[in-house]
C-alpha cells in the first residue's frame, strides 16, 4: 500500500495537485503550494515578474465621484447651474434619469506634494501622500447599476458566480502564510451590493474563497472554541485525529480523508492565528493615532482598525486583503444622489486618514515596495447634478488609484473630457485593472485559467491589457 | 379545444425522419460538421455486452477496461461498508443502528436487493435526488442583486421535485413538463386535485432579476441567456450559450442555432398559477360553456318572447315624444342622454329626430390608418388568439349579441369580458405576492393575454369599459420595483361606457412587449380592442345601425327604428342576433329600458334556470388556490439574431429550430412559442443526448463522477466519456427498458459489482495506473455534500423531523451576515428539517452549507465541487449547531441505552455516525478520552463527558466522508 505524501498545502495531495494542473492551474500554482513560506517576492516560472507579493484592495463601494475627489474639472464652476445638455451636449442615460444642472464640487482642488497632483480637499489625509499615489483618471465600467458593476470590479463579469479578483490571486499564488488563508476580506459592516458572492471563489476550489474577518463583533465564523474548559476542544480534537488514524490503518488511507485531517489542523491553528493577528493592542500608541484609532468618529475607529489589520496581514503574507467601508450613512455607501456634500464628506471622514496611515505605515516598514495598494468604486458620478444637489452613477469615465507594488508613484494616468464624463484619454476597462494587477503579482492574465464549463476561464475573459506606463521602472 | 390540439401535437409519435447532417439547406448555410465526436449526435443503440466475469452487463463492461488497462479491481467491501454507501446515495441519510444490525444479522442472498428497494421507497430518496435537481436550474427562492427580491412562491417547484421523484415519474415526462407543463395534459397531484406538470416550469424564472436595468432590452437578453443555458446543459449537457456572440468556439452549434432557440424561450411569459384550482377549474369552465351553449337558445327565445311588444311600442314612444317632450319623459331623458353620449344606442336616433343638442358623432376612423398597430380586436371571434391565464375574463370572446355569460343580458358590443361566475376565486392564506407592482398573484386566474408586438410610437391605446389593471411586459421586464420602469403598471378606469385608455410608454420605442389586462378589484371589465399608435383611434371596431339618411319625418324615424328593433327581437328569438351586430346595442338598450316605454318587465324562466344550474356547479367547486411560479404560453416570436451578441445591432429573425447539427426540427410552425414542439423532439426515444445526460447523471451520483466526468458539458471541452460504450447501452436501456424510471436506473447502478467494491487500493501498482480511478477499479472516498451532513447531524441526534415542511424553514442567520434586505434569522436547527426544505435567499444562503460547498445558484452546476477548507472544521468544531446537535446525540444515548457499559454505548454511537461497530483500539481510546473529558473540570459529569465524546466523533473525517 502506498501511503499519500504530505504536502504543505492543507487537503492538496501530489495526486490532487496533478489533477488541478490538468485543469489548466499550471506550475506556476504549483510551484506556489509545494514552495511554501519564505515572505519575499518571487518570480513564478513562465510568468512576469513579480513586483508585489500581496494586494490591498480598498473598495469604495456606491461610487466615489472623479470631480469631487481626483479629476479636476475648472469648467464645472464656469457653467455652474446651466442646463447639462446645452452646455455638454448629448448625455447618456442615467439610473434615474433626474438630470439637474451642471454641478461643481464643493470641494476647492489644489495641487499636491512634488509631483503637483490635483487633489481635492474631501481627502485631506490622502492628499498628503499624494505622491505614493497612481491616479487613472480614464476607467469606465460596463454596468450602472450597483450589482452588476460591483461583480464587474470584482470578478470581470457582471454577473453573479465569477470567482473575485482575490480568489483568483489566492488560486494562483496560494497563502505564503500556512496559518492564514491566501484571501481574506476585512469587513467594515456595509457588504456590497450582490453580497458575498462579490468574494466568491465561483467555480474554483472553495480553498480560494474569502475568509471573511469582521471589524465588529465576531470576526470570524466559528473560530472561537465554545468549550467552556480550557484544552478541552484539544483533547476533542486528538481523540477525533486518533481515531481518524486508527480507521485509516484498517480500511486504508485516502487523499480526501488525509486533507480533512490536515485542514482540521490548519483550522485550529487558525483559532490562534486569528486572534492574535487581532491583538492590536501591542502597536504602540503612535501607530495607533496615525491610524486613528482614537478618532472621535467611530467610523474612522472601524476603518482605521480594518486598514492596520490589513497591514498585520500583508506581514504574515496574506496575498490579497479586501476592505469594505463602514456603515456610514446607512446603505447609502458612497451612493451620494442627493446632498453629495454630506454624504461623500462622512464617507471620506471615516476611510481618509486610515488610508494616508496605511500608506505611510507600508512605506516606512519597507512594506509598500511589495504591497500593491488599489483604491476604487464601482463606476464614477455624474458631473451634473440629479435633483439638485446630488449626482448618479456614471459608468464612462472616472478615477481610481493604485500605489506601492511596482507602479509609478506620483502620476495621473489618462483623462476624462472636459466634464469629467467621460474618458477620452487612454480609455481604461476592468479587465485592464485586472490585468495589471495580475501582473504586478508576475501573473500574465492571459494564462491564469480554469476549464469550468467547457472553456478556459481568465479573470480578464478574452480582453485586458497590462497598463504598462503605469508600472514603476526596474 | 386548443389543449388537446396540443396533446395530439404533443403524443402522436411522429417519428423526426432526419438525421444529421441533413440539414445541408438550412436557413444560414447548412449545419456545420459534427466534429471529434460524431457518436454525440446519434442515437444511443444497445450495445454489444462483453464476455467476461461481472454479475452485470454494467460489470462486463468495466471488466473489459480493466482488463486492458491491466488492473485488478478492489474485493467487495463489506455488507456494513456497503450499506452506508447505499443509504447516503439513495436518501442521503446514514442508517440507524438498527437498520445497520439487521443488515448485518440478515444473511439472505437477496438482502442487498431488498435493502435498495427499502432504500428507493424511502420519501428521503426524493428528497436527495431533488436536491442534485435543484443544482441543475440554479434554484433559489430570492432574486439577489440589491433588496434580494423573492420569487413569490418558488418552492413549489422544489416541492414538486421531491414528490415527483418519490413517484418516479418517468424521465421523458419529467423533461416534458418543465419544458411544457403548461402545455401539457396536466398530470394530477396525488390527491386527484392541482395540477402538478405546472409546477414544473417554474424552474425558468429562478434566476436573477435586477429591479431597475438602465437597458431593459439588455437585462432581457442576460436573462434569456440564463433560461437557454440552464436548459441546454440540463437537458443536452451542450453549452449553448457559449454560442450567443459567435459560432461555438468548440462545438458544432452556430450563433444560428443560439437564437434559433432563445426565440422558443422568448415567446413564453411568468405569471402565478393557481395551481390548485386550475385543473377544476378548466374542466368547470368547459362544463359552464356547454350548459349555457345549450340553454342559450332557450334564454335567447325567452328574453325575445319577452320583448315581443316592444317595437310598437318604441314605436309610438318615439312618435309621441317627438311631439311633446312632456307626455314621454322617460324617453325625453334617454333622448337627452343620447345626445351627449357618443355611444349611445340612440344616439343616431335622437340625430335623425333633430333632437336638442345631438349632433352626428364625428366621423371615426376604423380601423386606424396606418402606422397605427390593431393589436387585439376581440370584438369578433377568431381575429387575435384567445389567450388568458384561467376563466376569470371568459373563455373566449362574447360576441355582439350573445347572452352575457352568467347574466339574462345581451352584449351590446363584442369583448373580453370579465365573467362573475368566477368571482368567488380566492387566493389561500399565506401565499406570497410579488414584490414592487407587477400584482401578478392578485391577478392570477383572470388575466387576458394580448399577442406580442414591437412599440413604434411609444403610445398604446386600450378601449375598455370598467376598471383594469395593465401590465405592459416589455422586454418581459417583471421586477418592477425601483426608480424605473413603473410606468409598466398601470391602473385604468374608463367608467360605464366603452372609452379608449392611453398607455404612455415613450420611453421603450422599438421594444417589443405584449400587454396583461385583468379587472381591478370588484368592478366589471369589458376589453374591446387593444392599438398601438402615436394618438388614440378616432373610431372602434363596433358595429352600428343607424336609422338611414332622408327620413322627412318622426313617424318615418320611428318606424326605421321600431323595424331595427323588430328584427333584432325576430333575430334574437332564433339566438341569431349575433348575426347582425349592429343591431345588438339597440336591442340590448330595449331590453334594459322596458320602463321609459311604459311596460313592466318578464323574467324568462330559461335564465333562471341557468343561474340555478350554475350556482349548483359553482357549490361543488374548489375556490381557494395558492400560486406558483410557471411559465405561460405566448407567441412565437422568431428572435432577431444580435450581432456581437449586441441588442444594438439586430440583423435578422432566425426561424426557431434546434441546433442545425441534430438535422432540421424547425420550432416555428405551431401557433404557439415553439416549446411544444421542442418537448417531441426532446422525448423522441432516439433523442442522442438526452437520456445520455440522464444516466450520466444519474452515475455520477451513485459513483462520484460521470461517465462524461463533465455532466454538463458533452461537447468538445468536456471530458470524453471513460466508458462509451456502457454509457450508450445505458442510455438506451433506460428508455426501452426502464422506460424512464429513474429508481430502476439508480437501483440497476447500485447492485453492481462496481458499487459494491472496497474503496481501498487492491495494490500499489491500481494508484499509479489509474491514478482518477477512471476505470473504476475501487470505489471512491466521497466527502459527503453539504445537505449530507447537515442531516447526517440531525439524524444521528435524533432531532431530523421527516416529511414536507409546509413553508420552507427560513434559513439561520449567526450575528455576522448582514447586508441589505436581511431577513429575519430561522431556528438554529432549522426546526430540525431536511436542509432541501432550507429557504434559499440568494444574497443570504445558509452559512453551514456554503462551507461545504453548496453551489451559488446562477447557473447549472452538474457537478459541485468539494473542497477542504478551515472553515469546514472550524464549523464542525465550533458552530453552534454542531455543538447541539451532539448534545441531543448523547442525550438520546442516554435515553436509549441507560444501563449499557462504555462498550455497547460506543457500539451505539459508531454504528449511528460510521454505520459499523467500532474496533477494539477504538472503543479504548474512546475510554481513555472519556476519562479526559470528565477530569477535564470542576462539576462535569457522564452526561457532559458523553457530549464531548459525540461531538469528538461528529469532528472525525470520517462522519463526514463515505467510503
Amino acid at each position: 500500500m502506498k501511503t499519500m505524501e504530505r504536502l504543505p498545502c492543507p487537503g492538496l495531495s501530489r495526486r490532487g495537485l496533478l489533477r488541478l494542473a490538468a485543469n489548466g492551474f499550471g506550475a506556476m500554482a504549483a510551484h506556489a503550494l509545494l514552495g511554501g513560506g519564505g515572505a519575499t517576492v518571487r518570480a513564478l516560472p513562465g510568468h512576469e515578474r513579480a513586483r508585489a507579493r500581496s494586494v490591498i484592495f480598498l473598495f469604495m463601494e456606491g461610487a466615489v465621484s472623479q470631480v469631487d475627489s481626483f479629476d479636476y474639472k475648472p469648467l464645472l464652476e464656469r457653467h455652474h447651474g446651466r442646463n447639462p445638455r446645452e452646455v455638454m451636449g448629448r448625455l447618456e442615460k442615467t439610473q434615474f434619469e433626474n438630470i439637474g444642472t451642471v454641478f461643481k464640487s464643493p470641494w476647492a482642488f489644489r495641487q499636491r506634494g512634488e509631483s503637483g497632483l490635483w487633489i481635492s480637499d474631501l481627502f485631506p489625509h490622502m492628499a498628503q501622500c499624494a505622491d505614493e499615489l497612481c491616479v487613472i483618471r480614464s476607467m469606465t465600467s460596463g454596468f450602472p447599476e450597483h450589482t452588476s458593476a460591483n461583480y464587474f470590479l470584482h470578478s470581470g463579469l457582471g454577473l453573479q458566480g465569477r470567482p473575485s479578483m482575490g480568489a483568483w490571486v489566492a488560486y494562483g499564488l496560494g497563502s505564503e502564510n500556512h496559518d492564514m488563508p491566501g484571501y481574506v476580506v476585512l469587513n467594515g459592516g456595509q457588504i456590497p451590493s450582490g453580497g458575498i458572492d462579490c468574494f466568491g471563489n465561483g467555480f474554483l476550489p472553495a480553498t480560494c474563497q474569502a475568509s471573511m474577518l469582521n471589524a465588529h463583533g465576531t470576526p470570524l465564523a466559528n473560530i472561537a472554541p465554545r468549550e467552556a474548559v480550557a484544552g478541552l476542544q484539544d483533547a476533542k480534537r486528538r481523540l477525533a485525529s486518533r481515531l481518524d488514524r486508527l480507521a485509516m490503518e484498517v480500511d486504508g488511507t485516502d487523499a480526501a480523508l488525509e486533507g480533512a485531517l490536515a485542514n482540521a489542523e490548519l483550522a485550529s491553528r487558525m483559532q490562534a492565528s486569528v486572534p492574535s493577528l487581532l491583538e492590536i493592542e501591542g502597536e504602540g500608541e503612535a501607530t495607533r493615532r496615525l491610524y486613528g484609532l482614537d478618532s472621535a468618529n467611530p467610523h474612522t475607529r472601524t476603518y482605521g482598525r480594518q486598514c492596520l489589520l490589513a497591514r498585520r496581514l500583508v506581514e504574515r503574507g496574506v496575498r490579497f486583503v479586501e476592505l469594505t467601508i463602514p456603515m456610514v450613512d446607512g446603505y447609502q455607501r458612497w451612493d451620494a444622489h442627493g446632498n453629495i456634500a454630506h454624504n461623500h464628506g462622512m464617507n471620506a471622514r471615516a476611510i481618509d486618514q486610515p488610508v494616508a496611515a496605511l500608506l505611510r505605515d507600508l512605506r516606512r516598514r519597507g512594506l509598500l515596495e511589495q504591497t500593491l495598494v488599489v483604491w476604487a468604486g464601482e463606476f464614477g458620478r455624474t458631473p451634473f447634478a440629479q435633483g439638485s444637489d446630488g449626482r448618479d452613477h456614471n459608468e464612462h469615465g472616472f478615477s481610481v488609484w493604485m500605489a506601492g507594488g511596482g507602479v509609478r508613484p506620483g502620476m495621473a494616468y489618462g483623462a476624462t473630457d472636459d466634464w469629467g464624463y467621460r474618458a477620452v484619454e487612454n480609455r481604461l476597462e476592468m479587465h485592464d485593472l485586472h490585468a495589471t494587477i495580475l501582473h504586478l503579482l508576475g501573473i500574465d492574465h492571459t494564462r491564469l485559467t480554469f476549464r469550468f464549463g467547457g472553456r478556459d476561464i481568465r479573470l480578464t475573459d478574452v480582453h485586458g491589457n497590462v497598463i504598462h506606463p503605469v508600472l514603476s521602472r526596474g | 379545444m386548443r389543449i388537446s390540439r396540443l396533446i395530439a401535437v404533443l403524443f402522436v409519435a411522429v417519428p423526426l425522419g432526419v438525421h444529421a447532417g441533413e440539414a445541408a439547406g438550412s436557413p444560414g448555410g447548412g449545419a456545420p460538421a459534427a466534429g471529434s465526436r460524431p457518436w454525440l449526435w446519434k442515437a444511443p443503440s444497445a450495445q454489444q455486452v462483453p464476455d467476461g466475469p461481472g454479475s452485470t452487463d454494467m460489470d462486463r463492461f468495466i471488466g473489459q477496461r480493466l482488463a486492458a488497462a491491466g488492473l485488478r479491481a478492489a474485493p467487495a467491501a463489506d455488507d456494513r461498508t456497503w450499506l452506508r454507501r447505499a443509504s447516503f446515495v439513495v436518501t442521503g441519510l446514514p442508517p440507524s443502528p438498527d437498520e445497520v444490525d439487521a443488515f448485518a444479522a440478515d444473511g439472505s442472498p437477496g438482502r442487498r436487493e431488498n435493502a435498495v428497494d427499502r432504500l428507493l421507497a424511502m420519501p428521503g430518496f426524493g428528497e436527495r435526488w431533488a436536491r442534485h435537481w435543484l443544482d441543475l436550474v440554479r434554484y433559489a427562492e430570492t432574486r439577489g442583486h440589491e433588496d434580494d427580491y423573492r420569487i413569490a412562491n418558488a418552492w413549489h417547484y422544489r416541492d414538486y421535485l421531491v414528490r415527483a421523484f418519490n413517484a418516479d415519474v418517468p424521465y421523458d415526462r419529467v423533461v416534458a413538463e418543465h419544458v411544457a407543463g403548461d402545455i401539457l395534459e396536466p398530470r394530477l397531484r396525488a390527491d386527484g386535485m392541482g395540477n402538478e406538470s405546472v409546477l414544473a416550469t417554474g424552474w425558468a424564472f429562478l434566476g436573477e432579476e435586477v429591479h431597475s436595468p438602465v437597458d431593459i432590452r439588455q437585462d432581457e437578453c442576460d436573462r434569456m441567456d440564463n433560461k437557454l443555458d440552464v436548459l441546454t446543459k440540463t437537458f443536452l449537457g451542450l453549452t449553448v450559450a457559449c454560442a450567443r456572440c459567435h459560432d461555438h468556439k468548440f462545438d458544432p452549434i452556430r450563433q444560428r442555432d443560439y437564437y434559433a432557440m432563445a426565440g422558443v424561450i422568448r415567446g413564453g411569459a411568468y405569471r402565478q398559477v393557481r395551481f390548485d384550482t386550475d385543473v377544476a377549474h378548466a374542466r368547470a369552465a368547459r362544463r359552464l360553456g356547454t350548459m349555457r351553449a345549450e340553454a342559450s337558445g332557450a334564454v335567447a327565445a325567452g328574453i325575445a318572447e319577452g320583448m315581443r311588444e316592444m317595437p310598437g311600442r318604441l314605436r309610438a314612444a318615439l312618435v309621441t315624444v317627438a311631439a311633446d317632450p312632456g307626455k314621454a319623459p322617460g324617453m325625453a331623458s334617454e333622448l337627452d342622454a343620447a345626445a351627449k353620449g357618443a355611444r349611445h344606442p340612440l344616439r343616431s336616433v335622437a340625430v335623425a329626430l333633430g333632437w336638442k343638442g345631438a349632433v352626428p358623432a364625428a366621423p371615426g376612423a376604423w380601423p386606424p390608418p396606418a402606422p397605427a398597430l390593431v393589436v387585439a380586436n376581440y370584438t369578433t371571434a377568431g381575429l387575435v388568439p384567445w389567450r388568458t391565464d384561467g376563466p376569470g375574463m371568459g373563455m373566449g370572446v362574447v360576441e355582439a349579441g350573445r347572452i352575457v355569460p352568467g347574466t339574462a343580458r345581451l352584449a351590446d358590443h363584442g369583448g373580453a369580458r370579465r365573467d362573475r361566475f368566477w368571482d368567488a376565486m380566492r387566493i389561500a392564506p399565506g401565499n406570497e405576492g410579488d414584490p414592487g407592482s407587477l400584482g401578478a398573484t392578485e391577478r392570477s386566474g383572470r388575466t387576458l393575454r394580448t399577442p406580442s408586438f414591437r412599440l413604434a410610437s411609444g403610445k398604446v391605446h386600450y378601449l375598455l369599459r370598467g376598471k383594469a389593471r395593465v401590465y405592459a411586459a416589455v422586454d418581459s421586464h417583471l421586477l418592477i420595483a425601483g426608480p424605473l420602469h413603473g410606468v409598466l403598471v398601470q391602473r385604468m378606469d374608463a367608467g360605464a361606457e366603452p372609452r379608449w385608455m392611453t398607455h404612455d410608454l415613450g420611453a421603450y420605442v422599438g421594444h417589443r412587449l405584449h400587454v396583461e389586462i385583468a379587472p381591478d378589484g370588484d368592478a366589471p371589465l369589458d376589453v374591446f380592442a387593444v392599438v398601438e399608435a402615436a394618438s388614440a383611434p378616432t373610431g372602434t371596431p363596433f358595429a352600428e345601425w343607424a336609422p338611414g339618411e332622408g327620413l322627412v319625418d318622426a313617424a318615418a324615424v320611428a318606424d326605421a327604428a321600431a323595424g331595427a328593433l323588430a328584427e333584432g327581437i325576430r333575430l334574437l328569438g332564433r339566438n341569431e342576433l349575433w348575426t347582425r351586430p349592429g343591431l345588438a346595442p339597440l336591442v340590448e338598450w330595449a331590453r334594459g329600458n322596458e320602463s321609459v316605454m311604459g311596460a313592466g318587465r318578464s323574467v324568462p324562466t330559461a335564465a333562471e334556470a341557468l343561474a340555478a344550474a350554475e350556482r349548483e356547479l359553482a357549490a361543488g367547486l374548489p375556490w381557494e388556490s395558492r400560486t406558483a411560479v410557471a411559465w405561460w404560453e405566448g407567441d412565437g416570436i422568431d428572435e432577431e439574431l444580435l450581432v456581437r451578441g449586441k441588442p444594438t445591432r439586430p440583423s435578422g429573425a432566425v426561424e426557431r429550430a434546434v441546433p442545425a447539427v441534430f438535422g432540421k426540427v424547425s420550432l416555428g410552425g405551431g401557433e404557439g412559442s415553439g416549446r411544444a414542439e421542442l418537448v417531441r423532439w426532446l422525448t423522441d426515444p432516439a433523442h442522442p443526448l438526452v437520456s445520455r445526460v440522464a444516466v450520466n447523471r444519474a452515475w455520477q451520483h451513485v459513483f462520484g463522477r460521470g461517465i462524461v466526468g463533465t455532466p454538463d458539458n458533452f461537447g468538445e471541452l468536456g471530458e470524453a466519456p471513460t466508458h462509451p460504450e456502457l454509457l450508450d447501452h445505458l442510455a438506451w436501456q433506460f428508455v426501452n427498458v426502464d422506460r424512464g424510471s429513474m429508481k430502476s436506473l439508480v437501483r440497476r447502478l447500485i447492485l453492481t459489482d462496481a458499487f459494491g467494491r472496497s474503496s481501498r487500493n487492491p495494490d500499489a501498482m491500481a494508484e499509479e495506473k489509474d491514478p482518477g480511478n477512471r476505470w473504476l477499479h475501487r470505489m471512491p472516498v466521497r466527502r459527503l455534500e453539504a445537505e449530507a451532513i447537515r442531516d447526517a447531524l440531525l439524524a444521528v441526534s435524533g432531532r431530523l423531523q421527516h416529511g414536507m415542511p409546509a413553508r420552507p424553514v427560513m434559513v439561520h442567520l449567526p450575528d455576522y451576515i448582514d447586508g441589505r434586505a436581511r431577513p429575519a434569522s430561522g431556528p438554529l436547527d432549522g426546526d430540525g428539517r431536511r436542509s432541501v426544505y432550507l429557504s434559499i435567499r440568494r444574497n443570504f444562503l445558509p452559512t453551514l452549507l456554503v462551507a461545504f460547498d453548496y453551489p451559488t445558484p446562477f447557473s447549472t452546476v452538474g457537478r459541485r465541487s468539494s473542497s477542504n477548507v478551515p472553515a469546514q472544521s472550524l464549523a464542525m468544531m465550533n458552530d453552534p449547531f454542531v455543538h447541539e446537535q451532539a448534545r441531543l446525540w448523547a442525550g438520546r444515548l442516554m435515553r436509549e441505552r441507560p444501563s449499557a457499559g462504555v462498550g455497547e454505548r460506543v457500539a451505539w454511537f459508531y454504528k449511528a455516525a460510521f454505520g459499523r461497530p467500532p474496533r477494539e483500539a477504538e472503543v479504548g481510546a474512546c475510554e481513555e478520552s472519556l476519562a479526559g473529558f470528565k477530569a477535564a473540570g470542576a462539576g462535569r459529569g457522564d452526561a457532559e463527558a458523553w457530549a464531548d465524546l459525540a461531538h469528538a466523533l461528529l469532528t472525525t473525517s470520517e462522519f463526514i466522508h463515505v467510503r
